[in-house]
């Protein structure tokens, strides 16, 4: 270059920009071990270690069906083996006869059901966990993690600033939750505050207000999250049980795409109208 | 109602006792589970919506009396992930159909397995007696 004084060549102040620019795209992402697209996992190859406290990313069951729970709580189905029954109190065996659900051995026909969620009513928490768990979005703050569920798109807020769980709450569909780590890998969430309105399980299972539950998220490796739940309602229950026992999880490409599945009224009411009520009506 | 399935291609596709697996909101109470049976028809209408999926079509029986049939599949992220659309079907297309039906003989069914423009795609469950429920 025979550059004379007073004029700029803009060709080389052009091409460092470009360089400059490019890095600064592209040096964050691999700094974080990431691409622009689905994390590349060698074929043969043993996930990587888990991070240290952190569960953020995109989470699917690893058996669509496992999350989906048709017949209830994923440890404990509503399938008429006595291995699990459920130690109901009376009351909470009262509460049961109450509920005509249209899965498991005491299934009705669409018509006959009273399924709160079948009306697009909030399935609350701990349902959201219990039936229809799919692809689940992560996020941590300092202060909190948040989980983004597929199903009806809502979401629920672990408070993880040391808060204490609400002494005497007022009862919400998705109730409070506060969480904490127990181990580097391990987090611990406890909820209660819950809207006795809604079921615990595709199978009808009720709760009452004292409800407490315990989920764990155990990190396994990078690719892997487990999630068991243990139900704690001593209205319902005469001793707490394990809902989900590891519930495995498999991580998500970074930019996978969260299906839209939501309750709408008026197509429900059109699936009712065209199918459930003649499926349903009186043997001709 | 049930006689309009004597004029239909009619295909008992087995005998399995074991109830079907459940992949969505509402359960086979009103199925009966135990067969299935395969028609041709003419699609009327395709709603892609929730909780299931409805597909409206009629079938002729042999005295020429149209029987209009609404069968179900799962939801639309499920149908997705087997390879359906909300564009993959329209009013007059032609259908196989492969479902299981009401018991109360009313034509109403759930599609195990459809066939559309000579393709073939799962549907929602199991065709009774061919193994396992697909997720």
């Amino acid at each position: 270059m025979n550059l004379r004084p007073g004029r700029i060549s803009f060709a080389p102040v052009f091409a460092i920009s470009i360089v400059a620019l490019m890095a600064a795209l592209v040096l964050p992402a691999v700094a974080r071990g990431q691409t622009a697209g689905p994390p590349k996992k060698d074929a043969g190859k043993k996930a990587g270690p888990a991070p240290r406290r952190d569960l953020s990313g995109i989470w699917a069951p690893a058996k669509t069906l496992d999350g989906i729970q048709p017949s209830g709580a994923g440890a404990m189905p509503a399938d008429g083996k006595p291995e699990h029954e459920l130690p109901y109190t009376p009351y909470g065996l009262e509460l049961l006869k109450t509920h005509k659900s249209s899965n498991g051995p005491n299934e009705v026909a669409p018509a006959e059901e009273n399924d709160p969620a079948h009306i697009c009513d909030p399935q609350g928490f701990p349902r959201e966990d219990l039936f229809e768990v799919r692809a689940t979005q992560i996020l941590q703050t300092h202060l909190q993690t948040i989980l983004l569920y597929t199903y009806n798109k809502v979401w629920r807020t672990i408070w993880t600033d040391g808060r204490e769980l609400p002494k005497d709450p007022d009862p919400r569909w998705f109730g409070y939750s506060t969480g904490k780590w127990r181990d580097d890998y391990t987090f611990a969430v406890e909820t209660n505050g819950t809207d006795e309105r809604t079921w615990l399980d595709n199978a009808g299972r009720p709760h009452s207000e004292q409800l407490r539950v315990e989920e764990v998220f155990h990190r396994v490796d990078r690719d892997t999250l487990e999630l068991s739940m243990t139900i704690d309602d001593p209205k319902v229950y005469t001793r707490p049980w394990t809902a989900l026992d590891k519930l495995r999880f498999q991580l998500k490409p970074p930019n996978f795409e969260l299906a839209e599945m939501m309750c709408s009224p008026s197509e429900l009411a059109e699936y009712n109208r065209r199918h459930a009520a003649r499926g349903s009506a009186t043997k001709k | 109602m049930r006689s309009g399935l004597g004029i239909i291609t009619l295909l008992i596709a087995g005998l399995a006792a074991v109830p079907i697996a459940l992949l969505a909101h509402h359960g086979s109470a009103i199925y009966d589970q135990t067969k299935a049976v395969t028609v041709q028809g003419v699609v009327t209408d395709w709603l892609w919506a929730n909780p299931h999926c409805l597909l409206d079509f009629d079938v002729k029986d042999d005295k020429g009396n149209t029987v209009h049939w609404t069968a179900e599949v799962s939801n639309p992220p499920d149908m997705m992930n087997r390879g359906w659309t909300k564009r993959m079907l329209k009013p007059g297309d032609a259908v196989t159909i492969t479902m299981i039906v009401a018991k109360n003989g009313e034509p109403v069914g759930r599609i195990a397995r459809l066939v559309v423009g000579g393709k073939t795609f799962e549907g929602m469950g199991r065709v009774p007696g061919e193994g396992d429920a697909k997720q």
